[in-house]
């Protein structure tokens, strides 16, 4: 019972249900009069292309008999999609993928072949407003099937992968990649039957697979699911949608000039034009947030108040802030936790030394894959009660191109501090080899924190002050860590 | 006064409409439960009330009402068929719907008469009961002809059992005996009805849908 409550609870504040959804969002953030910007598909596209963004080429605009009396069948491609302008949740759309030689005709996603006959007939329910949001007569439109991208093109059932990105006040927040299915007629609409799968909105990777469950009285309820539907069961996760930043920068920039708070922002990637935006959709579907394994409310509290004036900050704090579910899955199956290149450290003071002024020190640390060793600078070291180093200052100093010469100093150095007479915290001195000759380096005992993990670690001490980190963590004290390169420079400091 | 004099079994059915008009939205935004539009859902009930009042024994009555309400679903999804491909106005195509309906429920009463002796022709509750179950027929075609299948059966389910609920309210005797004399206690409905058009919290269906998401984030947490 108590879990239940706990469950309910956890649901009520961080995952937006239908009933919050319809009356703070979309009711408040997207007011009646603005829904048409979403709504109807073809004012959309005019939208978009005046603001230069492009959307699949539209081949014809049939609104009534005449029109559909106009069109020019033959010069039709092989493959194109029809679509209602103001259809939901994929109802109508048919995607046509090639000629059929047999029949006069096209061969849609589900495998049939539609004549043109057939065709006229879909396209007169359409206009009908059979598949219109409040079945009011609508608009059908004959579209290009876009270039499928080839790093998707394995996952998608003969329809057009795209990807949903929910954007709130220009942030985009979360996002998911959808899968035509042969269950779906080679559409992406979970609703239909389609595949959705969570994206990391920091790497572009996808996450996790979702698929309706059968019928379900009480509304739609999803498998979580690890491969394709079809032969050969491609893995769902890690793939890594082409262009993201673009994607991202896509969904962000449209919410400029379509004044609509909450939206969802559908984008194709065509192989040779990169992204394009397919639709918008003022009311975007929930199932998101379980492919996402994350709640849509805890992440619009997170940047509720925060205004951003740019497409490049918008992007920046989105990838910021919701990104790292793959980085975290990395972590739970290695056992080993991702660091950057640069890392924020604590070096805590000596700990031979009792004085309550010695605090610990937060510095910024260079992740050294090159270096055997860790290296702290001598005056950080001083700072940290190591204040006996102020007697080797001059050895710093010493930098030898002959080894035996350096060996000969150390073996000095060695007689003149007996181990037994170091000072406390003091360890041994070692023989360094650097890109300008040989140096001697006391090294010291030392404790620090890294990735929120605390650790004994040994420094070799050097004069560092000309250089960018006061700290290099070199490999001996990696053992644990995995380092990603880029993390380094997706967490850079963002200025609203 | 004039509600007083009034009978009481009529009085509490005009009542019952507070606790109706309350429980529809509860169905829907705090349980989670899709049901086809409201007049069909209250027509559909009123309309098994009045089979389980022709009968003695309730239960009879609501049995009896299945097989026509059955029997009109199945012609709905005819009618469904039929219809799908054809151009017709739109004021022909109901005109056909209610039609072949009334003509397919009268061949279902003379069958059950022969099966059970049994006329609903014969009776003024099962007559009005037919005709009412007859009216929300353009509706029910149209929410086939316009839903996926399974947003149907969905919302066929939902209006079902708001329908059954509905009528086993109107019939609970005791219950309209009370109300019919502490109309007061309709001021909880309205007080309900407040609440309900303000829910925002999650209802039902949301916590079936999402529950996965608590239930991985407050495992991660506790790790």
């Amino acid at each position: 019972m108590f879990k239940l409550i706990k469950t309910i609870r956890y649901l009520n504040t961080n995952v937006l249900g239908i009933n919050k959804r319809n009356q703070d969002f979309i009711r408040k953030l997207n007011p009646k009069k603005y829904r048409k910007f979403a709504d109807d598909k073809l004012l959309s596209k005019k939208i978009l292309a005046e603001h230069e963004i492009e959307s699949p080429q539209v081949f014809y605009i049939i609104k009534n008999e005449l029109d559909l009396n106009a069109v020019n069948w033959e010069k039709l491609p092989k493959s194109f999609v029809i679509k209602p302008n103001r259809g939901t949740q994929g109802r109508g759309i048919k995607v046509f993928y090639g000629k059929s030689k047999k029949k006069n005709g096209w061969i849609a996603a589900d495998g049939k072949t539609y004549t043109i006959e057939d065709i006229i007939t879909h396209i007169r329910d359409i206009l009908a407003g059979r598949f219109s949001l409040g079945h009011k007569k609508d608009i059908a439109y004959i579209e290009e099937r876009v270039k499928i991208h080839p790093v998707l093109k394995p996952y998608a059932y003969k329809g057009i992968p795209d990807i949903r990105i929910i954007v709130y006040k220009r942030i985009p927040i979360m996002a998911e990649l959808r899968l035509p299915t042969r269950e779906a007629g080679g559409t992406a609409n979970l609703h239909a039957g389609g595949i959705a799968v969570g994206i990391d909105m920091a790497s572009g990777i996808t996450t996790i697979g979702i698929h309706r469950k059968g019928l379900d009285v009480f509304g739609d309820t999803y498998d979580i699911i690890e491969h394709t539907l079809q032969k050969p069961y491609l893995p769902l996760r890690g793939i890594q949608i082409p262009h993201w930043e673009k994607v991202l920068r896509l969904a962000s920039r449209i919410q400029k000039f379509i004044p609509l708070g909450y939206l969802g922002v559908d984008i194709v990637i065509d192989r040779d034009r990169g992204p394009l935006i397919l639709e918008l959709n003022a009311r975007p579907g929930l199932g998101i947030q379980v492919a996402n394994q994350a709640g849509l409310l805890e992440r619009i509290k997170r940047v509720q108040g925060i205004k951003v004036k740019t497409t490049t900050k918008a992007v920046k704090l989105a990838r910021t802030l919701f990104g790292g579910e793959v980085e975290e899955e990395v972590e739970q199956i290695t056992g080993r936790q991702i660091i950057g290149l640069v890392e924020n450290i604590v070096v805590f003071p000596n700990p031979y030394i009792k004085a309550k002024k010695l605090k610990p020190e937060k510095i910024k640390a260079k992740i050294d894959t090159g270096a055997l060793h860790s290296s702290i600078d001598y005056r950080l070291a001083v700072r940290l009660g190591y204040k006996f180093l102020i007697d080797y200052k001059n050895i710093f100093a010493r930098v030898f191109d002959d080894h035996k010469e350096a060996l000969a100093f150390l073996k000095e150095l060695g007689q003149k501090y007996p181990k037994g007479e170091r000072p406390q915290g003091m360890e041994l001195f070692t023989l360094i080899k650097s890109g300008s000759g040989f140096t001697v380096r006391p090294t010291i005992r030392g404790h620090i924190e890294i990735a929120g993990e605390q650790k004994d670690i040994i420094f070799t001490v050097a004069n560092r002050q000309a250089l960018n980190y006061g700290v290099i963590i070199g490999r001996e004290d990696l053992k644990g860590f995995l380092i990603d390169p880029t993390k380094t420079f997706a967490k850079s400091t963002i200025s609203l | 006064m004039v509600i007083i004099q009034g009978r009481p079994e009529l009085v509490s059915l005009l009542l019952n409409i507070f606790l109706i008009a309350t429980l529809i939205p509860f169905i829907r935004y705090v349980i989670g439960i899709k049901h086809w539009r409201n007049y069909s859902t209250i027509t559909l009930g009123l309309s098994a009330f009045l089979f389980a009042s022709t009968f003695k024994k309730g239960l009879v009555g609501i049995t009896v009402w299945l097989y026509f309400f059955i029997i009109m679903l199945l012609f709905a999804t005819l009618t469904y068929a039929f219809l799908k491909d054809k151009d017709l106005h739109y004021y022909a195509r109901l005109g056909i719907i209610y039609s072949i309906g009334t003509a397919a429920l009268l061949v279902s009463a003379i069958l059950l008469t022969k099966v059970t002796q049994f006329n609903p022709l014969k009776y003024n509750f099962s007559t009005l009961g037919l005709l009412l179950l007859l009216l929300p027929l353009d509706d029910l075609t149209l929410l086939r002809l316009r839903k996926s299948s399974i947003e149907y059966i969905r919302r066929l389910f939902g209006t079902s059992l708001t329908s059954l609920i509905i009528a086993a309210i109107l019939l609970y005797d005791r219950w309209n005996m009370y109300l019919y004399l502490h109309q007061e206690i309709l001021l909880i409905f309205v007080i309900s009805l407040a609440i309900i058009s303000q829910w925002r919290l999650i209802n039902l269906s949301d916590f079936l849908r999402f529950k996965s998401i608590a239930k991985s984030n407050m495992d991660n947490k506790d790790v």
